[in-house]
């Protein structure tokens, strides 16, 4: 039995006072009578088990903060009811006015019939503790404004089509940014929904949800369940947690505005080595102590390390070198030399198609070694009787040791290519092979000595021609005084080869109509020994005993002369073309290549020209023509499209040598220590360690800035060695 | 893409470093949570360098720098100059152009409108009556706020509960969240030992802030965050938020990056949510609402004092007199140049009213309409030193309220980006790396210093008029003069002009 107080009378204070007395001396249900406007009631009371019922009308602010107690009211209420609530229920047996549950934080909230304007304003939800508004009529406009949380479900008993939930425009939910909201049986439209709001569909999950709070409802105030739920119902809810995002920025700038993002490209020396062997991918490797690793990478670029960037190449690399603008570049001969090549290439698939290779020098021995490695069968078919072209035929031993040939070209042959030497190709040869391979490769190089048209140039050899023989160990008698025109570096080696021959240096003169293109160190080293070098000079005429050499200003002199050696230039030999394929060879005789897409594949697209073919190249040149014509031939037997090759150059402003102090002595140090990895991670974490803020996480390729932390210093970006940290503009 | 927003025009500020004395130890990078400073190698070294974009001269690095390399200097603003179209505004066309966005500041504002504390000077004993030397006699600054009967009657006990201050300053609201829990620590403490109050803001009240709450007013806002029942029951007494000095008429805004889980716990919201607080609290539409929501706390805290606190404005006098109607104990009046953790600088710059003003006219309705003993006033917004107090005092405040002056008391430096939450000095932030920055006994300390000092400053200006009771000197505005000011504006203070 309830104890029962009659308010008549009482003021609120007294009548609150009397409720809270009797709740604390144990009589846990209350009911209280007549109440006439009484406000506050139920607050202050810290009884969950206590129940109020109150017959009447109760005041303003029923409720207030209440905390666990459960408040029924037979009749109707005032504004306001379950005010900044706290947790425990409320029932009200008739209608309520504007404002319910202002701040809600927990608790439940029932009212029978219809409720009045700004319902559930900024409820909240906190952990397990999430309030719920049922409301069993319909509801004034701003229902659900500023909600942050927990539940508001409009049950619209009486199937009100209009004003359901408000009715005027863009006041429903509106700020609302976390919670949800359910209305039943009406007909809510786009327009009425509040800035941060969305209707969305209902789910099995949410029913299952809502369903047994509904129950809870009915039992209240003993109504049938089904005909409440079996309706239409919509749902609406926050777009997003931050309703006002964006809609401030600070006056004063709290950040630098920048990111870091790590984009790595090629490094100078990659970008200026023809072939594109990347330096710095590779010392990277090294310094990481993978070697094996670090020499395989360079088995996708070049198969010819030992002899091409151990001996022979000019470096280019090296004039690019960031490092050179600090002390010394990188000295990519010696990092040949050190980490050699020596472990066999790995076959990476297998294909049925076969593919001829004409010409065994660097052209056609790399198109016919990125092909074997790709699983093709391939044939190479050589007119001479040794593989190595004019590095076997022409290069002198001295600068190329034949031995480290020997290496390169056995380990493209281990990949089992099949060697034909001693193969004449002839026009019906030529169309045989065509017959019987897949695709063929042109890479027959230039052979024929280009003699320049001089007065009396049938005295003269061809140097090209001497240096074959000589290096065949055929006695070509030079007499004792020798013209060489032409100071390339084949004319190097052919005046190295006339001193072997015991031609005194003194009477050999050297000319050339430029500054001579071979080798500076060489050059000097041979001027040293009495070499005459003459240029920019003309030769006019050669006779059997002396020649005519005219100088800038008009002077001829004349030198007397026993041989003359020409290096000028050879050009191919391509007269086993069929006729239509003729077409592509210019007047000189070299085959005109495409400049994009396929850019060696001849007219009939079975064919292709690589190397020398198309102009004198250096053998990197050579190799890299040789790589991306085995690439070509290898998508055009495959069907695949042909891509370009980026050359993105990592940041200029970056690559700054002055992150690093200058050596005098680089005998103590090695060449991956004083690389400075432009464009290039190696994953040397000075990033994460500078980060002032401890912003950036990185772990193997991955690297994470924490955007809360990272307020865009740019420290990392300057700590990083390879440059490869930029800072951009956010957002 | 067009850079018209340059870094130069909106950073005015710069790190100058001495690298004869910099021996690249990287503090100063570490140490700016702006970022201005990036670490550089140069020639093999590691050294700092500026990044001229985001400098707000925290003077944190200058004073963290182990080597002394550091000074912050001014950049000079380079476009032509133009008294019309200076740097504020060229800035601010830039930063809203480029975002489309508020554009908002921390701190109170900072431009130029009058400040009439500099205009009121005191009067002081001279022959004709003595003067108190305070070091030598007593000297009586207790304050009771709260409401207090009509007349004084021996023997007859006020009903109402009220407050004891030992002397007449208070801690400005400012909520977890704001400010670091750090400080809130500190302001709580020295509550506690200088017996007078803290406010605690809308945020809540951290668990570890129980011990102090006995000398705390919690705050009561739109938003409602935190208002548990425990909550209801600790604190000294109640205050309702209205409105901000700062931003009168708008709400508050925590965004969500700021909501930790600290704050997140205390407010009882979820992590990283926007904290919003709506403009109007939507259940006071009136006086009388407010009346509804006054006796509503009363009546959930067992009666304590309910303190309602409003921005001046201008029609501050009526409103006034119409939350003392309501029954509220104290009133607490947010001045123009009040402090602000966030506000849109465009509202914190053109809203409202000096709290010189407001105090003045709203003490002077209060006593016309025989209410003045019903509420206590507590002014605030821009209060600099004890001077501005006694000046309050005699314009009639009960209580005056100081929110930047302990902020720079435990470090504050007035670069105004409280709202980053990337305070420096660990005052304006929550971020971990930050706050601890501030240590409590020593921000403790500071406050105690500043508080003991004001008071003595504040015993020296009763004793110099000869007054030995903070009583006599409130509202006696016979203490004061203007000078430079226009009849008007000592009409409205209440003040004669300085010779009269």
């Amino acid at each position: 039995m309830p104890f029962v107080i009659d308010a008549k009378g009482l003021s609120y204070n007294d009548l609150n006072e009397r409720i809270r007395n009797t709740i604390k001396k144990g009589s846990k249900h209350v009911l209280v009578k007549n109440v006439r406007g009484q406000r506050y009631l139920g607050t202050g009371i810290h009884d969950s088990e206590a129940v109020i019922e109150i017959e009447g009308i109760p005041g303003e602010d029923l409720g207030f903060a209440l905390d666990g107690a459960k408040v029924i009211v037979h009749g109707h209420g005032q504004n306001s009811i379950g005010n900044t609530m706290d947790s425990g229920k409320i029932v009200v047996h008739g209608m309520a006015g504007d404002a319910l549950a202002y701040g809600m934080r927990g608790g439940k909230v029932f009212i029978r019939d219809d409720v009045g304007y700004r319902v559930g304003i900024h409820m909240k939800s906190y952990k397990d503790k999430s309030p719920v508004i049922i409301v069993g009529g319909t509801t004034g406009d701003f229902l659900g404004e500023y909600m942050a949380g927990g539940t508001l479900i409009v049950l619209n008993r009486n199937n009100m089509y209009n004003g359901v939930a408000g009715k005027d425009v863009g006041t429903l939910a509106t700020g609302i940014h976390g919670g949800e909201i359910f209305i039943f049986g009406g007909d809510i439209e786009e327009f009425q929904l509040g800035i941060g709001a969305s209707l969305v569909d209902v789910s099995g999950e949410d029913l299952q949800k809502i369903t047994p709070l509904i129950e809870e409802f009915c039992r209240e105030f003993a109504l049938d369940l089904l005909p409440i739920i079996k309706r239409k119902v919509i749902k609406i809810v926050p777009k997003g947690s931050r309703p006002f995002s964006g809609f401030y920025y600070p006056a004063y700038p709290i950040n630098t505005g920048l990111k870091p993002v790590k984009s790595e490209k090629k490094s100078p020396c990659e970008l200026a080595c023809p072939s594109g062997i990347p330096t710095g991918r590779f010392l990277r490797l090294v310094s990481k102590g993978e070697t094996k690793k670090a020499v395989e990478l360079l088995d996708d670029y070049t198969p010819f390390r030992n002899s091409c960037c151990g001996h022979i190449c000019p470096h280019l690399c090296m004039d690019k070198c960031t490092r050179g603008y600090l002390d010394f570049p990188i000295n990519s001969l010696q990092l040949a030399r050190k980490y050699k090549t020596n472990y066999l290439p790995v076959k990476m698939g297998s294909y049925d198609e076969s593919v001829g290779v004409i010409g065994g020098g660097p052209t056609g021995l790399t198109a016919a070694y990125f092909l074997a490695r790709l699983g093709y069968k391939v044939t190479v078919y050589e007119a001479e009787y040794s593989l190595g072209g004019k590095l076997y035929q022409v290069i002198s031993r001295k600068r190329l040791p034949i031995e480290e040939l020997r290496h390169d070209i056995s380990r493209i042959i281990g990949l089992g290519i099949n060697v034909e030497l001693n193969v004449k190709i002839t026009k019906e040869k030529f169309l045989e092979l065509i017959n019987e391979h897949d695709s063929v490769i042109v890479a027959a190089g230039a052979q024929k000595p280009f003699l320049p048209p001089l007065e009396g140039i049938e005295n003269a050899l061809s140097g090209f021609e001497f240096l074959k023989r000589y290096n065949q160990g055929e006695k070509v008698s030079l007499g004792e005084r020798l013209l060489v025109i032409g100071a390339g570096d084949a004319a190097l080696d052919g005046i190295e080869a006339a001193l072997e021959m015991r031609v005194s240096p003194q009477k050999i003169v050297v000319t050339d109509i430029k500054i001579p293109a071979g080798n500076k160190e060489e050059i000097k080293k041979l001027k040293e020994r009495g070499v005459n070098f003459l240029y920019p000079v003309n030769v006019k005429k050669i006779s059997p005993q002396h020649a005519e050499i005219e100088d800038q200003l008009g002077n001829i002199s004349k030198f007397p002369v026993d041989k003359a050696l020409v290096f000028t230039s050879e050009v191919p030999n391509l007269d086993f073309l069929p006729g239509d394929l003729l077409e592509q060879i210019d007047k000189r005789g070299f085959y005109i290549k495409n400049q994009e897409g396929f850019m060696f594949q001849s007219k009939n697209p079975k064919i292709y020209f690589a190397g020398d073919v198309s102009g004198l190249q250096l053998v990197t040149s050579n190799v890299a023509s040789g790589r991306r014509c085995a690439y070509e031939v290898h998508c055009y037997l495959q069907h695949l499209p042909v891509e370009k090759e980026i050359d993105e150059k990592c940041s200029i402003v970056g690559l700054n040598p002055y992150k690093c102090a200058p050596l005098d002595d680089l005998s103590s140090i090695e060449e991956h220590e004083r690389c400075l990895h432009c464009g290039v991670c190696v994953e040397c974490d000075e990033c994460v360690q500078s980060c002032p803020r401890g912003a950036l996480k990185r772990n193997e390729g991955l690297f994470e800035v924490d955007m809360q932390k990272c307020g865009g210093c740019g420290t990392c970006a300057a700590a990083c060695k390879g440059s490869v940290i930029l800072m951009v503009p956010r957002g | 893409m067009q850079r018209l927003d340059v870094p130069g025009l909106r950073s005015a500020f710069k790190p100058q470093f001495d690298y004869e004395l910099c021996d690249g130890c990287g503090e100063c990078a570490s140490q700016c949570s702006f970022n201005e400073i990036k670490m550089v190698l140069k020639r093999g070294r590691k050294l700092p360098a500026a990044n001229l974009a985001s400098c707000g001269a925290c003077h944190r690095c200058e004073l963290m720098c182990p080597m002394g390399a550091i000074s912050i200097v001014e950049k000079p603003f380079s476009l032509r100059p133009n008294r019309v179209w200076n740097e504020r505004s060229i800035n601010r066309i830039h930063l809203q152009s480029s975002s489309g966005a508020v554009v908002l500041t921390g701190m109170g504002a900072d431009n130029d409108i009058p400040i009439y504390f500099d205009r009121m000077l005191f009067n002081a004993c001279q022959v004709t009556n003595p003067s108190i030397d305070p070091q030598r006699e007593p000297m009586e600054t207790i304050t009771y706020l709260g409401r207090k009967g009509a007349s004084f009657e021996p023997g007859v006990k006020n009903e109402h509960q009220k407050l004891d201050l030992d002397l007449p300053i208070v801690f400005a609201p400012m909520s977890y969240g704001s400010i670091s829990l750090n400080l809130q620590k500190a302001l709580g403490r020295v509550a506690m030992k200088k017996n007078i109050l803290w406010y605690s803001g809308e945020g809540g009240l951290h668990k570890e802030l129980y011990p102090y709450a006995h000398r705390v007013v919690l705050q009561v806002a739109s938003g409602r965050f935190g208002i548990s029942p425990d909550y209801l029951k600790v604190g000294a007494a109640y205050q309702i938020k209205i409105g901000q000095g700062a931003k009168p008429g708008i709400g508050g805004h925590l965004p969500g990056e700021k909501v930790l889980a600290g704050i997140s716990e205390t407010r009882m919201i979820p992590l990283h949510s926007d904290a919003i607080s709506p403009a109007p609290q939507h259940d006071i539409y009136s006086i009388e609402d407010l009346r509804l929501l006054i006796y509503a706390i009363k009546e959930a805290t067992n009666n304590k004092p309910v303190c309602v606190k409003i921005a001046a404005v201008h029609n501050v006098a009526a409103i006034a007199s119409g939350i003392v109607h309501a029954g509220a104990d104290m009133i607490y009046i947010d001045g123009f140049r009040g402090g602000t953790g966030a506000t849109p600088s465009i509202v914190r710059d053109n809203v409202g009213i000096p709290i010189e003003l407001a105090l003045a006219v709203v003490d002077d309705r209060l006593r016309k309409e025989g209410i003045r003993h019903k509420a206590s006033i507590i002014s605030a917004g821009g209060i600099r030193n004890s001077a501005d107090i006694m000046k309050c005092i005699a314009l009639g405040a009960d209580a005056v309220a100081i929110g930047t002056a302990a902020l720079i008391a435990c470090g504050c430096h007035m670069c105004q980006r409280c709202h980053s939450g990337k305070c420096p000095w660990g005052i304006t932030t929550n971020e971990d790396y930050l706050s601890s920055r501030l240590d409590v006994d020593w921000a403790e300390e500071r406050l105690t210093n500043l508080i003991e000092g004001w008071h003595h400053e504040m015993q020296e200006i009763m004793g110099l008029n000869g007054i030995y009771d903070i009583g006599s000197f409130r509202g006696n505005r016979l203490l004061l003069r203007g000078i430079g000011l226009t009849d008007k504006e000592l009409e409205i203070l209440g003040i004669k002009h300085a010779g009269e």
